[in-house]
């Protein structure tokens, strides 16, 4: 007995590597590669013209050495990807650590549809890459001059996108999220940027430029600057924010938005979908008052709540209005209104395309002003205040 | 006196011994044939009343002590006064006529020769065909000394010594308690080493008791000489590389587990004891535990549990991961490792094993050598081998790192036996890895385990508490002195019915 369970065991242990190891001829063999001979990719940009041209760019070295392009063009990404792999002559490129898909405005115009079906169909790829559009030009510009630069562009681009959520100009989606995004509402929203000039000569930078809508799968518009703040607004991507107030009576104040939460809440009445209500929640955080009045007088505070209220609420009607105009609900407020009323909203699911542009959007904000450490009277560098009840300093 | 080294030597022509029949000195002497440590003295005992032949192996008894204690008292004429026959002189002999702790009569020449064997001398009384004798070992012992390989700070400081009887000694100082059995059997046809098992009588499971003593019982070897023997015949699976009996060299280590329940087993010429049963946690477990407190204790014992997986698995996680899912390191490391392979020569599967090989030879070459040299030798290899072999690219320095910490976390392992088969899993380990990455790695873990499993000491299994019932947390960390079980209660043996 003992025998024939260890002769199942090694027969199990003979057997199952085959078995486990994948199916449809991927198997594990397949992807052996030793680790000195692989190229690791950290950013790949899209471009397409006449052909379809792949520019891709290796990461900085451990040795700190700069980072390597490779470009290739074919008649299909696919040719272009093979072609590229062949023009490889040192190592093998290997994308599983790519970072960021950089699309160029002319590709995105053509459709990325088929780029996200083959790069999500590619074992190597993962489908956390963040994906950027390039506003007025090309992805290979991009990845000549920024990421193939001495600097890392792959640091750049990730400085960027660690940056947007802070100043509430935009957020990266990822390869998956975009892909979800456009099976799902038909229409998706991806990150633009846009080459500029640096202060020293040959030297470019590189600058958020709004949303770049998508609808099935190609590039129709892009969302101005406030209307890219107002999805971020709606969509919850508001880490921190800073924004400048005025007191009144000609002083400046600045202020540090917490994090913006929106809560979404349809509104039925007999059954029939009849508003949304955007609501909209943050604290505002007073960093620096250049004004002769008081953080403590109630009236600053209620104007200032007062005009962040009021920034926060055009922002995300911008949005709304935006999405409306253009009937394609890339706020996801479908969804946001789904999961708040699952049962009822089953109703107009269906409709919800020809619903949503007629649809009324009640957005409100409300904002509380507080103040680091409660410290609410400004440094004057005068004597300290003392405390009423103790006298002590 | 007359020494006699003559007669026939039956193992000269090919024959055992043959120790059948009456005591005879011509027996005697026929048995041990020409030895050269064989002895014999003819004496006229009680001043010539009854002519005796005292036969001895030198050595065994000293003969110091023989001369004092038997020889003087033998031939002083005023302690055998009126004593006129050999039965007579006998009866004298064992009523104290001689000064010896333990006198026994034989009849029959096998137990005269065995217990000259066992360091007695023989006195033959050739009229009556009976022999008296006398225990009288040659003192000639190594002391008890510190213990060599399980070293603590906070505990006591001997070691179990190759004499039985030191042994059971050193035991029954620490647990005065008439509970405490010895079970005396003889094992070796050649050998005739004395095993003693031990346990608490009322509080050690009988059954226990009774698997160990059966098994001893049925041991069929010519010498038992080394502890392998010992654990190869009380085992369950003596193929398996686990080692499935707890040996210690701490006699306080050794009590510990009798009062928990376990069967103690010492040997004569093995200067340890050992423990039935042997199950997988009990070898994570070392006596500086319970001096420690047990917060200290129980980090200790996971951090073993850690070092465990990290000896196994790290050497096998780098290989698959290196050739087969780089996808799985974050990025900065992948880069590292690519920068760090660039120039090396060697695949990785290459570059891994014959690391883990070197690192197998210097460490044989460190124990096999006296200490001083060992450690010389150990330096030696590993920095300055090692930092040479980076240099000059023949390895990377990520793979000198993975198995110098697989190594070092290996050591943390306090049972030499468990330790080195862990290390030949780690081995077959890293070839899973090598051919089938992550896969293989599971399928090589879900083997070992399944064979851990299937194990079982002395009718417990061997993964107890971990495959099932009670005191997983008590395994696994050290409870406060006033929570720790009476018992180990993985004790409850489960015999396998026949």
């Amino acid at each position: 007995m003992r025998g024939r369970r260890y002769a199942a065991a090694c027969l199990a242990a003979v057997l199952l590597p085959g078995l486990c190891s994948g199916c449809a001829g991927n198997t594990v063999y397949t992807q052996l590669r030793d680790v000195e001979s692989l190229e690791l990719v950290r950013t790949v940009g899209v471009d397409r013209e006449e052909q379809v041209t792949v520019t891709v760019v290796t990461g900085l070295s451990a040795g700190g050495d700069a980072p390597i392009t490779l470009q290739e063009q074919g008649a299909t990404l696919a040719e272009a990807m093979h072609m590229l792999e062949q023009s490889a002559s040192r190592r093998r490129p290997f994308y599983s650590h790519t970072e960021y898909l950089v699309l160029g405005q002319s590709a995105a115009e053509a459709g990325i549809l088929g780029y996200l079906d083959y790069f999500g169909r590619m074992l190597e790829m993962r489908t956390d890459t963040g994906v950027y559009l390039v506003r007025d030009g090309d992805a290979a510009p991009v990845l000549h001059s920024v990421c193939g630069g001495k600097d890392g562009g792959d640091r750049i681009l990730a400085f960027l996108k660690e940056d947007l959520p802070r100043t509430g100009q935009g957020y990266v989606a990822t390869c998956l999220e975009t892909a979800v995004s456009l099976e799902r509402y038909g229409c998706a929203l991806v990150m633009a940027i846009r080459l500029r000039p640096g202060e020293e000569p040959d030297a470019v930078q590189v600058r958020p430029a709004g949303f770049g809508v998508l609808e099935n799968g190609r590039l129709t518009a892009f969302l101005s600057d406030a209307e890219s703040r107002g999805v971020c607004v709606l969509q919850n991507r508001v880490r921190e924010m800073a924004l400048v107030t005025d007191d009144g009576q000609g002083g400046k104040i600045s202020l540090q938005l917490g994090p913006v939460r929106t809560a979404i809440v349809p509104v039925f009445a007999n059954g029939a979908l009849v508003r949304l209500d955007a609501q909209i929640r943050s604290t505002a955080n007073i960093t620096e008052m250049a004004s002769r009045r008081s953080a403590e007088d109630p009236a600053v505070r209620a104007r200032i709540a007062s005009q962040v209220e009021e920034q926060l609420t055009k922002w995300a009607q911008a949005a709304v209005d935006c999405a409306q105009r253009m009937g394609l609900d890339f706020l996801a407020l479908g969804g946001a209104a789904a999961r708040k009323a699952p049962v009822r909203f089953a109703a107009v699911q269906a409709a919800w395309p020809e619903v949503f542009p007629k649809l009324d959007v009640a957005v409100t904000a409300q904002v509380e002003v507080i103040r680091s450490y409660d410290m609410d009277a400004p440094l004057s560098g005068g004597p300290m205040r003392r405390n009423a009840e103790t006298g002590e300093a | 006196m007359r020494l006699r080294r003559r007669g026939q030597d039956p193992q000269r022509e090919g024959q055992a011994p043959d120790l059948v029949g009456p005591v005879s000195a011509a027996g005697i002497r026929a048995a041990f044939g020409e030895s050269a440590d064989y002895m014999e003295r003819t004496l006229a005992a009680g001043g010539g009343t009854a002519e005796a032949v005292l036969c001895w192996l030198d050595g065994l008894v000293s003969g110091t002590a023989a001369a004092e204690t038997l020889i003087r008292p033998l031939t002083d004429p005023a302690r055998f006064a009126g004593v006129r026959s050999e039965r007579a002189a006998i009866r004298r002999v064992l009523e104290g006529g001689v000064y010896a702790g333990t006198v026994r009569r034989r009849g029959a020449l096998r137990d005269a020769v065995y217990d000259m064997l066992a360091g007695c001398c023989a006195l033959v009384f050739p009229k009556t065909g009976a022999a008296v004798t006398f225990e009288m070992k040659s003192e000639e012992r190594r002391a008890v000394t510190e213990p060599k390989e399980e070293k603590v700070v906070k505990g006591a400081k001997d070691a179990f010594a190759e004499l039985i009887r030191t042994n059971t000694m050193l035991v029954r100082r620490r647990l005065a308690d008439p509970a405490l059995r010895l079970r005396e059997t003889v094992v070796g046809s050649s050998s005739h080493t004395r095993v003693c098992v031990l346990y608490l009588q009322g509080f050690t499971n009988p059954e226990l008791t009774e698997t160990v003593c059966e098994r001893l019982a049925a041991m069929q070897v010519r010498g038992l000489l080394s502890a392998a023997a010992l654990e190869s015949a009380l085992s369950d699976r003596p193929r398996s590389p686990f080692p499935q009996l707890l040996h210690t060299e701490r006699p306080d280590k050794f009590c510990q587990n009798l009062l928990e329940g376990r069967v103690g087993i010492l040997a004569d010429g093995l200067p340890m004891g050992f423990l039935a049963p042997g199950t997988f946690a009990q070898f994570f477990k070392m006596p500086e535990d319970r001096a420690n407190h047990f917060l200290v204790a129980s980090v200790l014992t996971l951090l073993r549990y850690a070092a465990l997986l990290l000896s196994l698995l790290l050497p096998a996680f780098y290989t698959a991961v290196a050739m087969y899912h780089q996808e799985m390191l974050p990025t900065r490391l992948i880069q590292t490792m690519i920068e760090a392979k660039q120039s090396v020569p060697f695949p990785t599967a290459v570059e891994v094993m014959g690391m883990l090989a070197a690192f197998e030879l210097l460490q044989e070459a460190g124990l096999r050598l006296p200490s001083p040299v060992g450690q010389t030798v150990s330096v030696i290899g590993a920095l300055i081998v090692g930092q040479s072999a980076v240099e000059a690219s023949v390895v990377s320095p990520v793979v000198v790192i993975v198995v110098a910490l697989a190594g070092i976390s290996g050591y943390t392992v306090p049972n030499q036996d468990m330790s080195g088969a862990l290390r030949l899993c780690r081995l077959a380990l890293v070839a899973a890895a090598v051919a089938c990455g992550l896969f293989g790695i599971v399928i090589g873990t879900t083997l070992l385990l399944y064979h851990l499993c299937t194990l079982e000491s002395c009718g417990v299994p061997y993964m107890t508490p971990f495959s099932g019932g009670k005191g997983a947390a008590a395994a696994l960390l050290q409870m406060p002195p006033d929570r720790e079980p009476e018992a180990d209660p993985a004790l409850r043996v489960r015999r396998k019915q026949p």
